[in-house]
């Protein structure tokens, strides 16, 4: 297998995408149908689906993604890959994720600085929810390697988010920022940039968002996430995407358009979920803030 | 020896055991407390819910108590190998087949509920309104089954137990049932006397008429019988035996049709 040195362009179909979207959660797809081509959604560009949840489909989920495939530009957020895992990288899946970009022409996957799996008695084995990866050297040549091997394997360029945290590891030799930064450059894939996730991590371990937020790589942003959270206590948000976008997120994406320029944006909800016409407010509110940044010349250019 | 487990691993694997068994497994060392509770909670929780949301009979015939124990138990430790987050409720049947102390008919049980969850998003191909034969004959064209069903026989009445009702022995004879999805995708269970499971699994086989399908029901049934007592007059009363079949079975294909089983 070739690993070293291989680059990849962007797909074309990445040119193509652009403004809002939102996570696609199975209650939400009848209404969609029905709001098909109607003013109601008319600041929809893209939707967002997770291929864990999607692959293998059959039944009426097959119907659907047909459905959708035909007529959204459709994302993938990935839940699974494990980027940072201590047990081997799953090649099964990572063809199964392929086959599935393919047939359903995915304009971009992308997926977690983090990992959900371990070695459970010595055989591989999922957590099937989102962990940390304790900031080291090691671990960013570690995590930037697979990076490499799934960018060579699906012949494509991915997208790497910046992930939500809860307990920072005492053996970390550097703050997330740095680590982020380090395994961008070290795999050199895109970033997808999580609003909301920046600001989680701010107050759960105490540091400027917006210092962060400065310090991101803005020349490999291809994709950007906010949603809302839930507030456990002055020092601890839990990222559940269950509660409208707090003002300071807003805010923090503003800046972002500010600085890098707008990129496609897409809205989290995953429990919770209000009415598809609800939901749109924060849909158009995204919709508003690009068009008023779009023609304005980024104060951190890269060009 | 560095290369091959980073210490950065190493935390990972005690991070992993921490919250997969915390009363087993001590949390990484000088890991804030509180920060690492947040972690035994959602991810427990998260693999509790999946799971609880395909077995909502199972998980009330047990009782709270323990059916939170033997969650925590297969977390603890079953390997997950599936990266699909569908598969979960199927890695924790497999789980259930490997505990020896498990009454059998919980195990029944489990599979029955699991069933509907597998039917539902089974990978086939089209069946049903559009896609299928209309004016067909079904006694003389070849009948399509519904690639969605499951034929399955069970020795306990799963779709009878609960709390209150609870075996406390195999049936006689066992039960036999039909699981499938309609053109509404819409799962569907029908109970089926054990002839027409029969003649069911003969038309899944491979393609049949109505009429070679009861002619093939017709030979088994002879077969059987006459494994049973050779000394019978099953083989020479057979030709009129499928005869009386063949006129009793075109209801019965009439029925699956209508059912929208075969087409």
């Amino acid at each position: 297998m070739v690993l070293t040195n291989q680059t990849h362009s962007a797909s074309k179909n990445v040119a193509l995408l652009k403004g809002a979207g939102f996570g696609l959660k199975r209650e939400l797809i009848a209404p969609l149908q029905a709001a098909f081509e109607s003013d109601l959604i008319e600041h929809v560009s893209f939707l967002e689906i997770a291929p864990e949840n999607w692959i293998e489909a059959g039944g009426k989920q097959a119907v659907q993604i047909a459905w959708l495939a035909e007529r959204f530009p459709l994302t993938c957020h990935g839940l699974s890959l494990s980027l940072g895992g201590p047990d081997p990288l799953n090649t099964f899946f990572l063809q199964q994720v392929k086959s599935f970009l393919n047939q359903h022409k995915i304009v971009l996957y992308t997926e977690h600085l983090s990992y959900c799996s371990d070695l459970n008695l010595g055989k591989p084995s999922y957590m099937h929810d989102l962990l940390p990866i304790p900031f080291t050297e090691e671990a960013v040549f570690y995590v930037a390697n697979r990076i490499k091997q799934v960018q060579d394997t699906l012949e494509r360029r991915i997208a790497i988010e910046n992930t939500s945290y809860y307990a920072e590891a005492p053996i970390s030799s550097m703050d997330e920022l740095t680590f982020l930064n380090a395994v961008l450059s070290e795999a050199d894939c895109d970033l997808h940039l999580d609003i909301n996730n920046i600001y989680v991590n701010s107050v759960n371990f105490g540091f400027d968002p917006h210092v962060f937020l400065r310090g991101v790589p803005g020349e490999r942003i291809v994709y950007a996430h906010i949603a809302g959270h839930d507030r456990e206590a002055d020092n601890l948000i839990i990222d559940t995407h269950a509660q409208d976008v707090v003002p300071e997120v807003w805010a923090l994406l503003e800046e972002a358009y500010q600085l890098y320029g707008v990129f496609p944006t897409l809205l989290e909800r995953d429990t919770n979920i209000p009415a598809l016409p609800i939901l749109m407010h924060e849909i158009n509110q995204i919709a508003v803030l690009q068009r008023q940044y779009q023609a304005i010349q980024p104060l951190l250019a890269s060009a | 020896m560095a290369l091959e487990h980073p210490s950065f691993q190493a935390y990972q694997q005690a991070f992993c055991a921490h919250i997969r068994d915390p009363k087993h497994h001590k949390a990484p060392a000088k890991v804030d407390k509180k920060r690492m509770a947040v972690y035994t909670e959602i991810v427990f929780n998260n693999i509790f819910s999946s799971v609880s949301a395909c077995y909502p009979v199972l998980q009330l015939v047990l009782g709270k108590r323990a059916w939170r124990k033997l969650v925590r138990d297969f977390f603890a430790h079953y390997p997950s190998q599936s990266p699909l987050f569908r598969d979960i409720p199927k890695t924790f049947f497999n789980y259930l087949t490997t505990q020896p102390n498990l009454p059998v008919y919980l195990t029944s049980l489990a599979h029955y509920e699991w069933l509907e969850l597998a039917v539902s998003s089974m990978q086939t191909a089209p069946f049903g309104g559009e896609n299928s034969p209309k004016n067909h004959d079904l006694m003389t064209q070849k009948i399509v089954v519904n690639p969605s069903i499951a034929l399955v026989k069970y020795h306990f009445a799963v779709h009878q137990i609960s709390a209150k009702n609870k075996p406390t022995a195999p049936l006689s004879q066992p039960i036999f049932l039909v699981v499938y999805r309609n053109a509404a995708f819409k799962v569907q269970f029908v109970e089926l006397n054990e002839l027409t499971a029969q003649l069911l699994h003969i038309l899944k086989d491979k393609p049949h008429t109505g009429v070679e399908a009861l002619t093939q029901l017709s030979v088994n049934l002879a077969t059987t019988a006459n494994k049973q007592d050779p000394a019978s007059q099953a083989v020479m009363e057979s030709q009129a035996d499928t005869q009386a079949l063949i006129t009793f079975g075109e209801g019965i294909l009439r029925q699956l049709q209508e059912q929208e089983i075969i087409a």
